[in-house]
């Protein structure tokens, strides 16, 4: 029975595409680089002052203090090699086993990829994919740096740098088998948006404004674009016309009314792609058997029968079994049957009561897949509030606001670019809305979300305090502004 | 005579009820105008010039400015005149843009001048001609660039005052002197009153310090503000009728005295002046003050009267020191070396960048930090070598300083800059009132929310990634720093060492780790 039921999660998440998500995002990104590197080291590995002594590539002369130097350097040691963000980005992690960021190719450990390699296969759904490119611009991007406190570690881990060890390519036959569920509309947006990220993921990997980056930076932010990319897919896969109305800052007594009322309705509306998902996949389950095209049930000498088949071994048979029988009183209530009736009813039917009355909705393989939103939105400072509260909203951070801006200029390779530009990008290719324009109303209309023209510009005006405050913004007048980096602004010269 | 004056001026008030006319004033021509310094510059070189470019906010006078200059325009053959750019359409823009290149690249011979507001223009060549954007801020006889925005009113004290007194008593002396002797407040006008004060050098003075500290502190007072502000303290919104029924009604006389232009109001401008209030000061004080009432409107009297310390009195943190430094920059050779110089803001400036971004540290050396923001600040890493660097403090345009085109341009902000030894391209950190005000907090040690990021500290922070960047060898040696040492940590240094070997030469690295104080 165990088997079955884990065959039915199986097949959900397959559907969904997802099973939970991977966190913190620094394991997002390792798991990801994983794709086109071996391996080396084992999560069993731990760096301290210890291996580096025993490696002879650190020494001190001053043995007096070692104890505390020791000690010290063990702290440091935690703290810059990223095992401490990891562990608090993710409690559940194993003790025993120590992740790190890939300072060099052996701290490059897998963890459980939840994400079912989804990014990766997005990357390879379009036919125009280069992986060989992108496999030693990432090489460049993660491996070679030599720079800030890089440059020491790259001498205390020497002896552990070998020629990288890379994959040697793309299994075409899992890629297409993963993107199975999909109807060509929905492969025909999922395309768009595989070739979006790959564009990006290029710009990212070569574009100055990343690679003149120290290491930190640079991970993160490849961190944070794959994460982005987690949400793109949801937002993607819950429709053609479906967009991200963001509020203009995570908190801004601005934005407490309406703003804040339809950031809510449309977080709650994206989230209900996971319900309908589910639904999706249960009627497809169904609809797969020829013999289940007319589906009549029966309620009959303390049995529900359907086509026939007792309704327990029905759904067994359909591969959507659960751990326990159902009963036949609470069958027979929640199909509104009367004992000996016998009646006709659809798939959708079917499905929704059948949902009802297992309560999958609140099932722990729903509530995982589910929960990939929040919690990667709360990876890059996307979703708010942080904490466990129901209604939640999208938001542009400060964080966020600099990456896209980044990612923005770098993709145009440009110093600074009008404010309204950037804003209509982010409309564009990613289906942020953040002021009014005919486009994103036309979105938000589809969703049943509306906002009148005063509520927007508050939003807006929020987001460009945001932006001011990461100084990304050079004001020109009251209503005129530019978009730039911190270290480019410098270069900006007023007229 | 006074009365027809007062109606004249108040009209210019933006608390006043009809002051709408103001909107309408830039189709008349009887209205109120004053040459200004860049209008007699294009008199004097209108015949080298083939474009003039103004950009500005609304009321800053760019239709008036081209107005007054309409004849000579047409005598020197500047046909192409666009008085508003924002008005038209996004393929015109485009044609202009298009006709602005060809004329700064000599192929088209037509002189041009365009109005514009600055953001709608800068969005069009962005957009247009991104490169244009270089072309028109460097520095050429044919082109005058006048962006009203950066223009500071009560810069130079004969500019100001001809503007005041034009203002007031442009008619003549006349117009100051009331003959309406029926009048029942003829005696004690608070007008004449107020007028009088503002012509007069001390209350001339006081007013141009307000001024000239909102230009300090980063913001902009346009023309129409400017006249606005001086009309609200003569007439507080108020012609003669209505000030009439206002003293009739029981109106405070104390309340529309010349001083009270720092009473809050409901407006932005005003909002801007009674920050500034000297009320809102602790200051010494006779003993007959003994209210709050009598102090307020004590030290705001006091303000104008004083006639010396206009800018220790106003209530704006740091501004006599920003004042100061901004005038150190102003005298030549313009540029100080950070180590050499001994100018005490300028030392307070620089603990407070070493404490902004290494707490505890209270020498002056300038030490660059680069802690990586994903991992907070709980443990610091130091870059050694960099300890005492040169740099230099410099005024804005230190380039046009020294290339010998000193344009004698007060700025409200200036530099902290390192050459780079790669390229000797300046990098720098640009330091205006609000980075100036945050450093100096620092310097003594007052709490700064450390939260987030600043956008003060992220300008440090940027300043100090790109001076690594041009360093070689920089990373050899590192110091670590620990916020919290209670639960046994020390702080220590990790310095690359090289060894080569006596007989074969191989070379080997290690790294050396020590603890330090």
């Amino acid at each position: 029975m165990a088997d079955r039921r884990e065959i039915a999660n199986e097949g959900l998440a397959a559907y969904v595409g997802i099973t939970a998500p991977e966190t913190p995002r620094f394991l997002l990104a390792n798991n990801f680089l994983l794709e086109y590197f071996e391996p080396f080291g084992k999560a069993e590995q731990e760096y301290n002052y210890e291996t580096c002594i025993a490696m002879e590539t650190l020494y001190t002369e001053d043995e007096k203090n070692e104890r505390q130097l020791r000690y010290s350097f063990d702290r440091f040691l935690r703290k810059y090699l990223g095992e401490d963000s990891i562990r608090e980005g993710n409690s559940r992690l194993n003790r025993n086993r120590h992740y790190y960021f890939p300072v060099t190719q052996n701290m490059l450990a897998s963890s459980t990829p939840t994400l079912r390699h989804m990014l990766f296969y997005l990357q390879n759904i379009g036919k125009n994919f280069d992986f060989k490119k992108t496999q030693a611009l990432l090489e460049q991007y993660i491996f070679q740096d030599d720079t800030g406190i890089n440059h020491i570690f790259r001498i205390l881990f020497q002896n552990q740098e070998e020629k990288s060890r890379l994959k040697s390519g793309v299994d075409k036959k899992a890629v297409d088998s993963f993107w199975s569920m999909l109807e060509s509309a929905e492969r025909g947006r999922m395309v768009k948006l595989g070739g979006q990220l790959n564009g990006d993921l290029e710009t990212l990997l070569t574009h100055r404004y990343f690679c003149g980056l120290d290491f930190y930076r640079r991970y993160n932010y490849l961190a944070v674009l794959l994460t982005s990319y987690v949400i793109q897919y949801i937002v993607c896969r819950a429709g053609s016309s479906a967009c991200i109305l963001c509020q203009g800052a995570p908190i801004d007594s601005r934005l407490n009314g309406a703003v804040h009322r339809a950031s809510c309705n449309n977080y709650a509306n994206i989230r209900k792609l996971f319900p309908k998902l589910l639904t999706d996949f249960y009627k497809d389950a169904i609809t797969k058997n020829p013999e289940n095209e007319i589906l009549r049930i029966r309620a009959s000498e303390q049995e529900i029968y359907i086509n026939n088949k007792e309704f327990n071994a029905f759904f067994r048979e359909n591969n959507l079994a659960r751990k326990t029988n159902l009963h036949y009183e609470d069958i027979r209530k929640t199909f509104e049957l009367g004992e000996g009736e016998e009646r006709k009813l659809s798939v959708e039917e079917l499905v929704m009561r059948y949902i009802d009355l297992t309560g999958s909705r609140r099932g722990s393989t729903l509530t995982k897949i589910s929960s990939t939103l929040p919690t990667s939105g709360r990876q890059i400072d996307m979703i708010f509030p942080r904490n466990r509260s129901r209604q939640k909203y999208f938001a542009m951070s400060e964080t966020l606001s600099e990456f896209y801006v980044r990612l923005y200029l770098a993709r145009k390779n440009q110093k600074y670019d009008y404010l309204d530009n950037f804003i209509e990008d982010l409309q564009n290719r990613y289906r942020i809305v953040i002021k009014k324009s005919a486009e994103g109303e036309k979105m938000l209309r589809s969703m049943r979300i509306t906002l009148n023209a005063q509520e927007y510009a508050k939003n807006q005006a929020a987001f460009i305090d945001v932006l001011n405050n990461i100084n990304c913004l050079i004001k020109l007048s009251d209503s005129g502004y530019v978009v730039t980096l911190p270290e480019e602004k410098g270069a900006f010269k007023l007229i | 005579m006074l009365k027809e004056n007062i109606d004249k001026i108040v009209r210019y008030c933006r608390q006043y009820q009809a002051h709408g006319y103001m909107m309408d004033e830039r189709n008349l021509n009887d209205g109120f105008n004053v040459e200004l310094p860049e209008e007699k510059f294009i008199r004097q070189n209108i015949e080298k010039l083939h474009l003039i470019l103004f950009t500005g906010e609304a009321g800053d006078g760019k239709t008036r400015i081209m107005r007054n200059l309409k004849e000579v325009f047409v005598k020197y053959e500047f046909h192409d005149l666009c008085i508003d750019f924002s008005a038209l359409t996004a393929a015109e823009k485009e044609q202009l843009i298009k006709k602005i290149r060809a004329v700064l690249s000599g192929e088209a011979k037509d002189k041009m001048v365009v109005a514009a507001n600055i953001g709608a223009f800068t969005q069009a060549v962005l957009k247009f001609d991104l490169s244009l954007m270089e072309e028109l801020t460097k520095k050429r006889e044919d082109v005058y660039l006048c962006n009203f925005e950066n223009r500071n009113l009560a810069e130079n004290e004969d500019v100001f005052q001809k503007i005041v007194e034009d203002f007031l008593a442009g008619d003549g002396k006349e117009s100051i002197v009331c003959k309406n002797y029926s009048c029942i407040h003829y005696e004690k006008c608070g007008f004449r009153e107020n007028i009088h004060k503002v012509l007069s050098a001390p209350g001339r003075e006081a007013l141009r310090a307000i001024c000239n500290a909102i230009y300090l502190t980063g913001g902009h007072l346009t023309f129409r503000e400017l006249l606005s502000l001086i009309s609200y303290m003569v007439t507080f919104g108020q012609d003669c009728e209505e000030r009439r029924r206002y003293i009739e009604a029981g109106g405070e006389e104390e309340k529309i005295k010349y001083y009270q232009i720092f009473e809050p109001k409901a407006d932005a401008l005003l909002e801007k002046v009674s920050r500034m209030d000297p009320a809102l000061k602790k200051g010494s004080c006779p003993k007959e003050i003994d209210t709050k009432e009598k102090y307020i409107n004590y030290r705001r009297k006091n303000y104008f009267e004083a006639q010396v310390n206009y800018y220790e009195m106003l209530n704006v943190d740091y501004l006599v020191p920003f004042y100061q430094v901004l005038k150190y920059m102003n005298t030549p050779p313009y540029h100080y070396d950070t180590i050499q110089d001994k100018n005490l803001v300028l030392q307070s400036l620089k603990k407070g960048i070493n404490k902004m971004s290494s707490q505890g540290k209270s020498d002056t050396g300038l030490v660059v930090t680069d802690t990586p923001v994903i991992l907070g600040t709980q443990i610091r890493t130091e870059f050694m070598v960099m300890q005492d660097i040169n740099m230099i403090w410099h005024k804005y345009d230190i380039e046009d300083s020294k290339a010998g085109q000193e344009t004698g341009k007060f700025w409200n902000k200036f530099y902290l800059s390192y050459r780079s030894p790669k390229d000797r391209r300046l990098i720098s950190l640009l330091i205006d009132y609000q980075q100036f005000r945050y450093l100096m907090l620092c310097s003594e040690d007052y709490f700064v929310n450390r939260n987030e990021l600043t956008v003060e500290e992220h300008a440090v922070n940027t300043f100090y990634r790109k001076i690594l960047q041009e360093r070689e060898q920089v990373y050899d040696s590192i110091l670590i720093r620990f916020d919290n040492k209670e639960d046994g940590t020390c702080d220590f240094s990790l310095t690359v060492h090289e060894s080569e070997d006596f007989f074969t030469g191989e070379k080997t690295r290690s790294v050396r780790i020590r603890k330090e104080d």
